[in-house]
């Protein structure tokens, strides 16, 4: 019986949502068309799109799902070196498809099937912001993701059973980490989302970060998220753009928001996400009574960023500020994405932790 | 619970949360008014002329015609939902519709991009006994969600810039309703509200859309409605609760349209078909009672029916008639709440606003201060009962003892021949005691404004035996 009708069925579910936000990728020069966005607004050709009845089945899912159109893979790193000084590392890979699937068996061929897109981001107080985006064909040894591990030239992660493994880095600053997940994967399985996925919300991790001949101890969480199926892509002119806030606090709450608003500026923002907390309960956000409030800007990179969140729900408040001002980056769909830091009290408990904040460079002013 | 089926919990906040949309079909009249023309009498309603119209020619334009000509990109839908449930397909469906859920309509704007809208049948249609029924109040349509979630989810996948532009004219009209549409219980219709708010951003004269309120937008709160079946129009010289809807009830009903015609040559294109419309409605058969009936003590139960009820519902079989009464508040005695917003002058602003459309003189708002005896064909098929919705069951409507406090209904949704109604819950306490969000906007609470099961007290002197004999007879109806 059929009681979900109208527009209603429009919803994403929560979950998936919080997938949203992360996947950068098409060139975003508006007005004119955005033959990115062209490209992928039409079904990619030869990719039949999900399968009804999916669950997780890792690590066979950790790798690409050529069915779907768009895919994405999501590190973000909180960690902290010897001294307490913060670091944030992200890794980003997404894949679109552009034509059918190769047949198993054939020759190789030239013809550019899937392309993949990445980043690296570094956000060290020390020594600045590195961020690097890069652009590959699918191929072996140069740009591919299987249940083994993720590549995109010289950045892997690798899905070893034991411990996962981060190598990337960006000019001589490298940081290679050993992941491994605090809590069971979380999947994004609503039946008639258009995309399926799944979370490692904390993962503790441990490495090093190489820059020239130092070598410098890090340690702290991860939060890996991948997601496929039709994905809302950021950049590129669309109506509506989204904010994302990947929180994890030291009391072993994570916590997952997305604030979305119209990119003509019109309208009301609004909340969606999910929260685990530390008995690894999950609870969909209650938009009626979360709230977000920009409290800081950061003008930079022709932008005036919305880079100060007061938050609140269900007993937390948070006040979220950059730990560095300048995280904004010029990739071909620009953003806004990098470490900041969590302060607040949760039933008047002081509570703190970081996060990474990734904000939309469209509509703002 | 199983971390996924609490992920499928999550995602069915969202999903089963089938916001319907937009709009509707208000209550207005004709122009500034001696109080004497906005208002209607208790008693009998007069018959009104009406448009010839041919039926045929209504199912079809109902179910393909773009009186809602602004919605999200159809591209956009696929992606969100890209198969469609075989049950939600209607026959009589053409052109770029055959393949859309019965409660979506396909429009190509002027710029050529390709939009769907909810149709009259997001409330009108339903599903029971395993059918799908044009016609049918929607027994569980969801406005319980905030309508602005809708624009943000589905304007993530909206690009390009003709777009954009389709999806933003759509997405304003959402915003300048969407405080005012929002129930908090699930099956709760907002409609009248709803077209307020739209009269609210329109100029009536040109029905040019302003983003800021003209008048006085309504209260936020609508009053809990549950949506009568169409197939009652046949018989109804007015249409609505109230009887609010007088003279022309095919113009009346397409003011549909006013979430998105923003021209009155827009709003004239419509009206061209809406006689049709009108005569479909007018044409639509009740569907049987699926299950068995006790013939002879349905028969018992006519006589009864013909001394108790007839006098307010009509009789039926070889002699029928229909005597459209209202039924004063005082006398009826269920929820007064509606009928009496509606006449207590606090929406005057309305009703002359529908007198000063380009439709005023033809159509005219003119509520009565009580609530209108329907006709009660397919009665077994309209529960929840009463214009509240509040009353579960045709068997507890007849016995007050029986009607529940707080109640909510199983889910799934599943019909229960026996005491006539969609099957339910019966809980301990109200909204206040629910678990979470989603539970509170499933209970029915009976205590909260709005939402009385008072009233209507004409089967509680019957027998036990006198009551039976009486549903098994509406089972015929
Ligand atoms: C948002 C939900 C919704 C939509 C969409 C909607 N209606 Fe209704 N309709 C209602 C509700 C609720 C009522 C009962 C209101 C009342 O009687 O006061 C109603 C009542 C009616 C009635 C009067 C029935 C009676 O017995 O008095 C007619 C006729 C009608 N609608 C036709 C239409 C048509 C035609 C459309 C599409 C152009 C439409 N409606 C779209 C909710 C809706
Ligand atoms: C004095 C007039 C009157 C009498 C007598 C009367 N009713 Fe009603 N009935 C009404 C009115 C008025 C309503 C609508 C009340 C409302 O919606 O708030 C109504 C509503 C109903 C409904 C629910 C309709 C709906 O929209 O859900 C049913 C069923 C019904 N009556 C059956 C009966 C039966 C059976 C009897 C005889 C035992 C009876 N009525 C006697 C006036 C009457």
């Amino acid at each position: 019986m059929r009681t979900a009708v109208g527009l209603g069925v429009l919803g994403l579910g929560a979950v998936a949502l919080a997938f949203w936000g992360l996947m950068s990728a098409p060139p975003s020069d508006a007005p004119a068309p955005d033959p990115m966005a062209g490209l992928l607004a039409q079904e990619a050709p030869g990719r039949p799109g999900l399968a009804p009845g999916w669950s997780l089945d890792l690590p066979a899912d950790h790798g690409a799902h050529p069915d779907a159109p768009s895919e994405l893979w999501h590190l973000s790193a909180h960690l902290e070196g010897p001294d307490g000084v913060p670091l944030g590392v992200q890794f980003n890979l997404a894949r679109l498809a552009l034509a059918a699937p190769a047949d198993p068996g054939a020759t190789p061929d030239w013809m550019a099937r899937d392309l993949f897109r990445g980043h690296v981001i570094l956000a060290d107080p020390a020594r600045g912001v590195m961020a690097e985006e890069r652009l590959a064909r699918a191929m072996a040894g140069v740009a591919g993701a299987d249940g083994d591990g993720l590549r995109l030239d010289g950045w892997s992660l690798r899905f070893a059973p034991e411990a996962w493994v981060l190598e990337a880095g960006t000019g001589d600053t490298q940081i290679a980490l050993t992941l491994t997940p605090a809590r069971p994967a979380l999947a994004a399985d609503a039946e008639g989302a258009p995309f399926h996925g799944y979370a490692f919300t904390r993962m503790t991790a441990q490495g090093h970060l190489r820059n020239g001949g130092a070598e410098l101890p890090v340690r702290g969480t991860a939060w890996f998220e991948h997601a496929w199926g039709a994905l809302p892509i950021p950049g590129g002119g669309a109506a509506v753009v989204s904010d994302r806030l990947q929180l994890q606090l030291d009391d072993g709450t994570d916590l997952s928001l997305v604030r979305s608003r119209r990119a003509d500026g019109g309208g009301r923002a609004t909340l969606e996400g999910f929260a685990i907390d530390a008995a690894g309960d999950v609870r969909a956000i209650d938009p009626e009574t979360a709230q977000v409030a920009v409290t800081q800007h950061w003008d930079g990179a022709g932008r005036r960023w919305p880079v100060g969140w007061s938050v609140t729900l269900d007993g937390l408040a948070l006040e979220v500020t950059p730990v560095i001002d300048a995280q904004a980056h010029d990739f071909m769909a620009p953003l806004w994405s990098g470490l900041v830091r969590a302060e607040g009290r949760r039933d008047g408990q002081p509570v703190q932790g970081h996060a990474t904040l990734t904000l939309d460079a469209e509509g703002l002013e | 619970m199983t971390r996924s089926t609490r992920l499928m919990g999550m995602a069915a906040l969202v999903l089963a949360g089938g916001v319907a949309l937009w709009f509707l079909w208000p209550a207005p009249q004709p122009p500034a008014p001696q109080a004497g023309q906005n208002r209607s009498d208790t008693g009998p309603v007069a018959a009104a002329e009406q448009r010839p119209g041919d039926p045929q020619a209504g199912r079809d334009a109902l179910l393909n015609a773009p009186y809602v000509s602004c919605g999200i990109p159809r591209e956009v839908w696929t992606r969100l939902a890209p198969d469609t449930d075989p049950d939600n397909l209607l026959p009589g469906r053409t052109g770029r519709n055959a393949d859309l859920p019965y409660f979506l309509t396909s429009h190509v704007t002027e710029t050529g991009v390709e939009v769907v809208a909810n149709n009259c049948l997001t409330c009108h249609a339903g599903h029971i006994s395993g059918e799908l029924v044009v016609g049918l109040g929607n027994p569980f349509v969801d406005f319980t969600q905030d309508a602005r979630d809708l624009v943000t989810q589905s304007g993530r996948f909206v690009r390009g810039a003709d777009h954009v532009a389709a999806w933003q004219h759509w997405a304003d009209r959402i915003e300048g309703i969407a405080p005012y549409i929002r129930t908090d219980t699930v099956g709760m219709n907002p409609a009248t509200n709803l077209s307020w708010a739209l009269m609210a951003h329109r100029d009536p004269a040109t029905m040019e859309w302003s983003p800021d309120p003209l008048l006085d937008p309504p209260p936020e709160t609508p009053v809990p409605l549950r949506t009568p079946p169409w197939w009652w129009m046949g018989k109804k010289n007015a249409m609505f609760y109230t009887t609010i809807g007088r003279g022309d009830h095919a113009r009346y009903m397409l003011f549909a349209s006013l979430l998105c015609a923003d021209s009155v040559e827009e709003l004239h294109e419509i009206d061209a078909y809406a006689a049709d419309i009108r005569a479909f409605l007018e044409s639509i058969e009740p569907p049987a009672f699926p299950w068995e009936v006790d013939t002879a003590l349905a028969a018992e139960g006519e006589a009864l029916f013909n001394t108790n009820c007839a006098s307010c519902h009509g009789t039926y079989g070889d002699d029928p008639g229909y005597p459209n009464r209202v039924i004063a508040l005082d006398r009826i005695g269920t929820d007064p709440m509606y009928a009496q917003t509606m006449t207590d002058g606090s929406l005057d602003r309305f009703y002359d606003w529908v007198d000063r459309s380009s439709h005023g003189g033809t159509v005219r708002a003119a509520p009565a201060e009580g609530y209108i005896a329907p006709p009660l064909d397919g009665i077994w098929a309209a529960a929840p009962f009463l214009h509240n919705g509040s009353v579960p069951s045709l068997e507890a409507l007849l016995n007050p003892r029986l009607r529940p406090r707080y109640w909510m209904h199983a889910d799934p949704p599943d019909y229960d021949p026996e005491a006539m109604g969609w099957r339910f819950e019966e809980l301990d306490a109200g909204k206040d005691a629910a678990p979470d969000r989603a539970t509170q906007a499933r209970i029915h609470d009976t205590t909260r404004p709005g939402y009385a099961n008072t009233g209507h007290g004409y089967g509680e002197a019957l027998s036990a035996d006198a009551r039976r004999a009486i549903l098994e007879y509406l089972k015929t109806l």
